[in-house]
């Protein structure tokens, strides 16, 4: 036996809590439905297929596209006017397991499933229209395709990056093993290439277009490559352009360009077009003796994974599921705990404060409204909040309030938690007194605002 | 007591120009628009370059509204 028992309560305790950890805490992305929307590799079903996702969205003005191809045989979802879901005729939908019969636009997580012969139907595009149009504004996750029975396509949708990994398919293996200058080559017969440690440096000849770029042989028309490159450029001059292509020439085929002071790491998803293609570099605008260095750090096979187009960092968030079934998000109030003292906070209408044992002491110098604020950031229109706070004591004739974004809640003693919709701006987060007279204080902490997902 | 925060800008229009285009990020494509006499790429950022069109970042609100202005004449149809 691998284990005695003195070991295995131990192993079992940091199983547990491994598993805890990774069911109840992950990233969420929300489109924004401006721009932003995202690719994935064509896939087409050739049968009985489903399709499943949860889906949030409060947005209500127009029709909104969950997923679309710009194929002749489109397999659309939107949700519409009366905020069901649409779908290619023919088609079953069912909502949270029920009929596809009411408004899902109210905030909440809802489970879409449809189901029926999907022979022949396209998808290539999530959160817009064919036409870049109608995108959809909320959060998307848990995408799953079926064709046959067989899962094809799994989008957890919690990559906190650009490339949206595909769990239905197994990343292949290294497809670039650092070699010195072995299978380096210039691309344009103007530079001289050397070694930098593990870069390749590309040191300009004269004014014109240098580089440098690596040959990769035996790959798969029609997949797709992970690539994570680093760029490092030794003068500021010019720019530089990562290329990938099956000419060694790099003549087209870029996906990421580079400026100052943009330098540093690109994970990319690019198409394979030929069984031999090159990667590299170009760069103009560089005197004689001028350099940039490029070290490729790994080239997988990564069938099935999509790409974030427009992307802010922004729309990535981290979540933690509640028992109650709940995501909340980050923290955004900065020192809510008062750990910091009375950084970020400012007071007035006759109050003052002073942190003591880490606890916020508001006292009330003059008659008035006193109030302590600090900023809440990012908070966004049309979203739900948890703002907690915890009324430790208050000797007031009547009970402080909570604010947030001018809307006020009654405190008690002990910690109080509200949820507020619909939130029309970025703000201020704060507590205030009502009309109380000199000498007036109120003892408060663990003051937090954190954006709320709720589930149907 | 309550300040008033402005919405954060969230969105450019840059040059679109042959010779002058502004370069965008990884996985960044502009869309070509015309908003407030301006015509050039709308991207999902507030860039300082001097590429950059307006007199400074559109906020959500006038990001859709361009957008809204934009819209291709296809998406008159319905599914």
């Amino acid at each position: 036996m691998l284990f005695n028992n003195a070991v295995i309560p131990a192993v079992r305790s940091a199983l547990s809590e491994a598993i805890h950890t990774a069911l109840s805490s992950r990233y969420l992305r929300r489109n924004e439905g401006t721009t932003d929307y995202a690719t994935i590799p064509e896939v087409t079903l050739s049968g009985q297929g489903v399709v499943e996702f949860d889906v949030l969205t409060s947005f209500t003005t127009s029709t909104q596209y969950v997923f679309d191809s710009s194929e002749s045989v489109r397999f659309f979802c939107l949700i519409g006017g009366a905020g069901t879901i649409s779908t290619v005729a023919g088609l079953s939908v069912t909502i949270d397991g029920g009929p596809n019969n009411f408004d899902i636009r109210d905030g909440s997580f809802h489970t879409v499933r449809i189901t029926g012969n999907m022979s022949g139907l396209s998808i290539n595009s999530l959160y817009q229209r064919f036409s870049n149009s109608e995108r959809f504004q909320g959060i998307l996750a848990n995408l799953k395709i079926w064709d046959n029975g067989t899962l094809i396509r799994d989008y957890p949708l919690d990559d906190n990056s650009d490339i949206l990994r595909n769990r239905a398919a197994v990343l292949g293996g290294e497809l670039y093993t650092f070699d010195g200058l072995t299978d380096w080559s210039e691309p344009r017969s103007s530079s001289t290439l050397s070694l930098n440690g593990g870069f390749i440096r590309s040191t300009a000849d004269g004014v014109g277009t240098q580089g440098s770029v690596l040959e990769v042989s035996g790959l798969i028309v029609g997949s797709r490559l992970l690539v994570n490159i680093d760029i490092d450029r030794g003068t500021n001059a010019g720019q530089i352009r990562l290329r990938f292509d099956s000419s060694s020439s790099l003549a087209g085929g870029g996906f990421a360009n580079f400026t100052n002071p943009t330098d540093g790491n690109t994970i990319a998803v690019i198409n394979v077009t030929a069984t031999t293609m090159y990667f590299g570099t170009i760069s103009t605008g560089h005197a004689a003796g001028q350099y940039h260095d490029i070290k490729i750090n790994s080239i997988h096979q990564a069938d099935g994974y999509g790409t974030v187009i427009n992307p802010n960092a922004g729309d990535w968030g981290l979540f933690q599921q509640q028992v109650t079934g709940e995501w909340l998000g980050q923290e955004l109030v900065a020192n809510g705990g008062f750990d910091d003292g009375l950084n970020g906070w400012t007071f007035g209408n006759g109050a003052s404060g002073s942190v003591i044992s880490g606890q916020m002491h508001m006292t009330q110098d003059t008659t008035g409204n006193g109030q302590m604020n600090t900023v809440v950031s990012p908070l966004r229109g049309g979203l739900s909040y948890y703002y907690s706070v915890n009324l430790i004591s208050n000797n007031g004739v009547r009970p402080p309030a909570a604010i947030l974004n001018n809307t006020f809640f009654d405190l008690v003693e002990g910690v109080n938690t509200f949820e507020i919709n619909s939130i029309t701006a970025t703000g201020v987060t704060a507590v205030r007194h009502s009309n109380e007279a000199a000498g007036v204080a109120s003892v408060i902490d663990s003051v937090s605002v954190k954006e709320v997902l709720n589930i149907a | 007591m309550i300040e008033e925060y402005e919405e954060p800008k969230t969105h450019s229009i840059v040059s679109c120009e042959d010779g002058d285009a502004c370069e965008l990020r990884p996985n960044h494509q502009g869309q070509l628009v015309t908003y407030k006499g301006v015509t050039g790429w709308l991207i999902r950022y507030v860039t300082t370059c001097d590429h950059r069109l307006t007199d400074d970042g559109l906020t959500l609100t006038e990001a859709r509204e361009c957008l809204e202005l934009n819209r291709p004449v296809i998406d008159t149809v319905s599914e």
